[in-house]
């Protein structure tokens, strides 16, 4: 993937994390940077740290799933847009770079995109999330959350 | 709950000590290390071949240098001093490679270990995958931060995220002004799930830097990490090379890996309990802030139980640290585990420093007090991680008593097992270590094991009398070290006693198992196990005078007084009492003087006499403490009224028992000396036996009181239960009873005990006949009790008579050296112009001096004339010291009684 697609991917996913699970905003830049550089490699859950507080159940991160989603939507509507199956592919993937080019507090619902586009998107979305091991329900709920970034309401407190 | 946790002061200090403990261990650990290994290179057993040379070739027999003034003590001298530089020149070599190989390695582990604190930072930043976190992303987690940072109090410090981690933890490292905060990754999201759980989390961190764990902690675990990897690789590789090259023997390739095992188990054990007591520690702050993190109890509750033997855990379970936050267990653990783990370490650490101390140290009197240090450390971590406890649960006997006795059983345990890690052992038996093992371990718990039951029962009592009162801060801090010092000095005494009885008791080298269970079991080691070692008087006064303050003082400060009733009830009990022990001590002494003079003679008989005199009496005042609490209103006072009363009677029966025991031969036994005891025992000797009754005999009743209570209690539940009437005066009768069967089986035990040892002449080989005379062939004089005759065979410094005290006071020596040149005249004139005065000896005419003091030592010198040879009867010792004083009076005594032999040729 170009570093262009890449940070885009990102940011995408990082508008996405700011919606549904905002705590995860501050490692959002590591857990990328590791998911573009080979991969997420979590750390063994038994681990007791000297000085530290103790064992604890792990809590589940929605940011390496949402990163590979969102790759993998990326990844595919790429390919369509290469294959012109569809030709306003390469238009919605033009508005996107630019629509997600921008920092989380200047999203507008001015670059509004249409309903076909929004479905085209979703539908996408679950195909890519089908073999990560994700429940249908949670399949669907990313979905409906990628969707959900792209009409975002102008609502710069949501990155806080 | 807060008030239920100690002050912020003791929470440094008991993991302080814990830090100093294992920095100790390590160090004495590698030094012992080293010196075993240096056994197996090529190089390390010429250099020993050549030590054991040098201490066989040369004799030392020299009086105390510096002593001059006499011809004869001067030849003696010279002699000596010849053979003493022969000695140091011969063994200079062999001590300047060994201190090397040791300064070497010690050297190695704390250098390594100084460079893994240094680097911890580093090191843990790449294991753990460290990240600064982003400034725009964790806007809102870094504000929160620094808001928490500030309510703790904690100087401004870096932040680093573990994103890869999704378990909710921290933790703290750094060096001293580069202190850092790290947050995992499960932490983070917390933050905005579970804001308070997130800031309970957060503030046990910042309790942490609080508390200055971070340099102990770190610095806990490079010491333990550069020795497993220093000692652990030179066990390894003298191992490999044995087994490849041989050369050195079987048992001592294996005794070096062992031994390392056993002490990095130590070392491993100490880390631990000292990184677990931060944990406590960091959760008891953060109750102190409060509202932030109240959550705390709530997020302990929520953790997963963890898998019990985990040895990567360094938390204490979610249960434990709940329960510690209660108040409900101590530091260092409330049972055997933790007893163990704690006198082990102990153990190997303080016999570690009594060895060096003892090497280093020429003073005898001075290396004992290593001990003392050692004790002192133990005393105050067992204190001060009970004192968080005792608030809490209340009474003293509220709750744990049962896990009391079994950390006090591990503690003597650990105390009798750890310096088994120093000595090397391997070269015995198997069958002999074993039996050893088997033996000394229960003879060591079962006297000394109480001594930490007493000192938490005290404490417990204390703190529960300074609750009650309701006492300022100023008069608790003085309570709680009196505790502490008096837990101290116990110890003391039961550390030096622990380490004495076991290189005492040892087995020797190819020494068979029944052999060493016939030396143990010996009715001479059992006793001075149970008694001469004085641990249990000792530990009885120390912690009773504690708890005295906390009780007695406290409790008339409340209750207005003392009530006259109360008083007089108490002094008759106590007459009564009294009465029982002035007889206990007259048996006593009426079966001291069966005994034959000759065994008499021996201090051992003297010692054993005076335990049993001690045990009859403390037995008895105890009892009789006992009784007169268990009453009921005014049962402390009572109790210790009664206590006061026989303790009083009690020494003043053995003050009088000499004279008491001089008129016994007349009325009872036919004597075998009509001196009897008219030369007993010295006034130093008196003056302790007196010490120790009457103080050991008043507070034992004291601290015996909450359990007088309870026996009473006891004595009362069937019949309250069966809802019958209390029945005073059979409760008593059976109370009675025991006692008296209690008294009885403690005096013929120690009957038995004295009578069976005694029948061993323990003077046997000393030129003693009955009556006490010992000399040469012209001359003879008699000795005094406590004073031994010492073979003279092969001496080549010529005395022909040596005299000695009881072993253990060897600062004191009577040496009887012929001479013939210069003449008498010449000599006694020399002595009278420096001071000297003359005098008569059984009429033969002769000359004293008090020589000069030097290198520590006073000399007292006697010049004899005995016709064309004069005789120098000189006496060395300790000056300005009870001990000198005595000896010098006892030489003149042994002067008083010199006599002159008819000879044949």
């Amino acid at each position: 993937m170009e570093p262009d697609d890449e940070q885009t991917v990102v940011q995408w996913c990082r508008i996405v994390v700011a919606e549904v699970a905002p705590g995860e905003l501050p490692l959002m830049a590591e857990l990328s940077r590791a998911h573009f550089g080979g991969g997420i490699t979590m750390d063994s859950p038994d681990r007791d740290a000297l000085l530290g507080f103790g064992v604890d159940a792990a809590v589940a991160l929605a940011t390496p799933a949402l990163l590979m989603v969102c790759q993998k939507l990326w990844d595919a509507l790429s390919q369509k847009a290469a294959e012109a199956t569809l030709e306003s592919v390469g238009t919605l993937l033009h508005r996107l770079r630019r629509r997600l080019g921008r920092q989380i507090s200047q999203l507008a619902t001015a670059d509004g995109f249409s309903p076909a586009e929004l479905e085209l998107i979703r539908s996408t979305a679950l195909d890519a999330s089908a073999g990560l091991g994700l429940s249908e329900d949670r399949r669907r709920l990313l979905a409906d959350a990628i969707v959900g970034s792209l009409i975002l309401p102008d609502r710069p407190a949501a990155a806080k | 709950m807060v008030r239920a946790l100690a002050p912020r002061g003791d929470r440094r200090l008991t993991t302080t000590i814990v830090f100093v403990l294992l920095a100790l261990t390590v160090t004495l650990s590698t030094a012992t290390v080293f010196g075993s290994a240096l056994v197996l290179t090529t190089h390390g057993r010429i250099i020993w071949r050549q030590s054991v040379q040098c201490m066989g070739t040369v004799r030392i027999d020299a009086p105390a240098a510096g002593l001059t003034g006499l011809p004869a003590l001067n030849n003696l001298g010279a002699r000596s001093k010849t053979a003493l530089s022969a000695l140091q020149t011969c063994a200079a070599v062999v001590e300047h490679e060994e201190f090397s190989w040791l300064l070497g390695g010690i050297g190695a582990v704390l250098l390594m270990a100084l460079v893994f604190y240094l680097l911890h930072l580093a090191l843990l930043a790449r294991l753990y995958r460290l990240r600064p976190p982003h400034p725009e992303d964790s806007a809102f987690l870094l504000a929160e931060l620094e808001r928490l940072r500030v309510l703790a109090g904690v100087r401004p410090l870096s932040y680093r995220l573990r994103p890869f981690d999704a378990v909710p933890s921290a933790f703290v490292l750094g060096l001293p002004g580069k202190r850092c905060l790290v947050l995992s990754g499960g932490l983070v999201v917390r933050l905005v799930t579970d804001p308070p759980a997130f800031r309970a989390v957060v503030l046990h961190e910042l309790s942490h830097l609080r508390n200055r764990d971070i340099d102990f902690t770190y610095g806990a675990l490079a010491l333990t990490s550069s020795f497993a990897l220093v000692a652990g690789g030179m066990a390894v590789t003298f191992g490999v090379d044995g087994i490849v090259n041989g050369g050195a023997p079987g048992s001592e390739i294996a005794a070096l890996p062992l031994r390392v095992a056993g002490l990095l188990v130590t070392v491993l054990v100490l880390t631990a309990v000292l990184v677990r007591a931060r944990e406590f520690h960091a959760d008891a702050r953060v109750l102190d802030w409060g509202e932030p993190g109240s959550a705390l109890h709530r997020v302990l509750a929520a953790m997963p139980v963890p898998a019990r033997l985990r040895l990567s855990r360094v938390h204490p379970s979610p249960a434990a640290r709940l329960a510690a936050l209660a108040g409900a267990i101590p530091l260092f653990g409330d049972n055997l585990a933790g007893g163990i783990g704690l006198g082990l370490v102990a153990g190997v650490g303080g016999f570690g420093l009594s060895q060096v101390g003892f090497a280093a140290l020429t003073d005898t009197t001075a290396a004992n007090w290593v001990s003392t240090a050692t004790g002192a450390l133990l005393g105050v971590a067992v204190v001060a991680g009970r004192l968080r406890t005792a608030p809490a649960t209340g009474s003293p006997g509220a709750g744990r008593r049962r896990s009391d006795w079994w950390f006090g059983t591990g503690l003597s345990a650990g105390l009798a097992l750890g310096p088994l890690l120093w000595l090397g052992v391997y070269s015995t038996g198997v069958a002999a270590l074993l039996m050893w093992l088997v033996l000394w371990v229960p003879l060591t718990v079962l006297p000394t094991g109480p001594v930490t039951v007493w000192i938490i029962r005290g404490t417990g009592a204390a703190c529960a009398q300074m609750r009650r009162g309701g006492i300022g801060a100023r008069t608790e801090w003085a309570v709680r070290t009196v505790i502490a010092g008096a837990a101290c000095a116990a110890y003391g005494v039961v550390v030096r006693a622990i380490e004495t009885g076991f290189q005492v008791t040892l087995p020797y080298e190819g020494e068979r198992a029944g052999a060493v269970a016939s030396r143990l079991l010996s009715p001479l080691t059992l006793w001075g196990l149970l008694l001469e070692a004085e641990a249990i008087p000792a530990l009885l006064v120390c912690v009773a005078v504690a708890v005295l303050i906390g009780t007695v003082v406290l409790y008339r400060t409340r209750q207005g007084g003392v009530r006259q009733s109360d008083t007089v009830r108490g002094a008759l009990w106590g007459l009564t009492g009294g009465a029982a022990v002035l007889l206990f001590v007259m048996l006593a002494s009426w079966e001291g003087q069966r005994q034959p003079l000759l065994y008499r003679w021996s201090n051992v008989s003297y010692l054993r006499f005076s335990c049993m005199l001690m045990a009859c009496c403390d037995v008895g005042v105890l009892l009789v403490a006992l009784l007169a609490a268990g009453r009921p209103r005014g049962a402390l006072v009572r109790g210790g009224v009664a206590a006061l009363v026989s303790g009083v009677v009690a020494t003043t029966a053995v003050l009088l028992q000499p004279f008491a025991a001089d008129c016994l031969p007349r009325i009872a036994v036919r004597p075998d000396s009509p001196a009897c005891f008219s030369t007993y025992p010295t006034a130093g000797y008196l003056n302790t036996t007196t010490v120790w009754v009457l103080g050991a005999s008043l507070t034992l009743c004291v601290v015996m009181i909450p359990h007088a209570l309870a026996l009473r209690r006891w004595a009362r539940w069937p019949w309250r239960r069966a809802g019958k009437p209390v029945r005073r005066s059979q409760s008593a009768w059976r109370a009675w009873t025991a006692s008296l069967i209690a008294l009885g089986m403690v005096f013929f035990a120690g009957r038995a005990v004295a009578v069976s040892t005694l029948k061993r002449p323990s003077l046997a080989g000393a030129s003693i006949g009955n009556g006490g005379w010992i000399g040469a062939r012209d001359y003879r004089l008699r000795l005094i009790p406590g004073w031994f005759n010492l073979p003279v065979r092969g001496n080549s410094a010529g005395s022909e008579l040596i005299l000695r005290p009881e072993p253990v006071l060897e600062d004191a020596e009577i040496d009887v050296i012929r001479e013939s040149t210069p003449s008498f005249d010449a000599e006694r004139n020399s002595m009278l112009r420096r001071g000297g005065h003359s005098m008569t000896i059984a009429g033969h005419p002769a000359a004293a001096l008090t020589l000069s003091v030097l290198a520590g030592f006073q000399g007292y010198g006697v010049l004899v004339a005995d016709g064309s040879t004069h005789l120098s009867v000189i006496l060395q010792a300790r000056p300005d010291t009870a001990e000198w004083s005595q000896a010098q009076s006892d030489l003149k005594r042994l002067l008083k009684t010199w006599q002159w032999r008819e000879t044949s040729g």
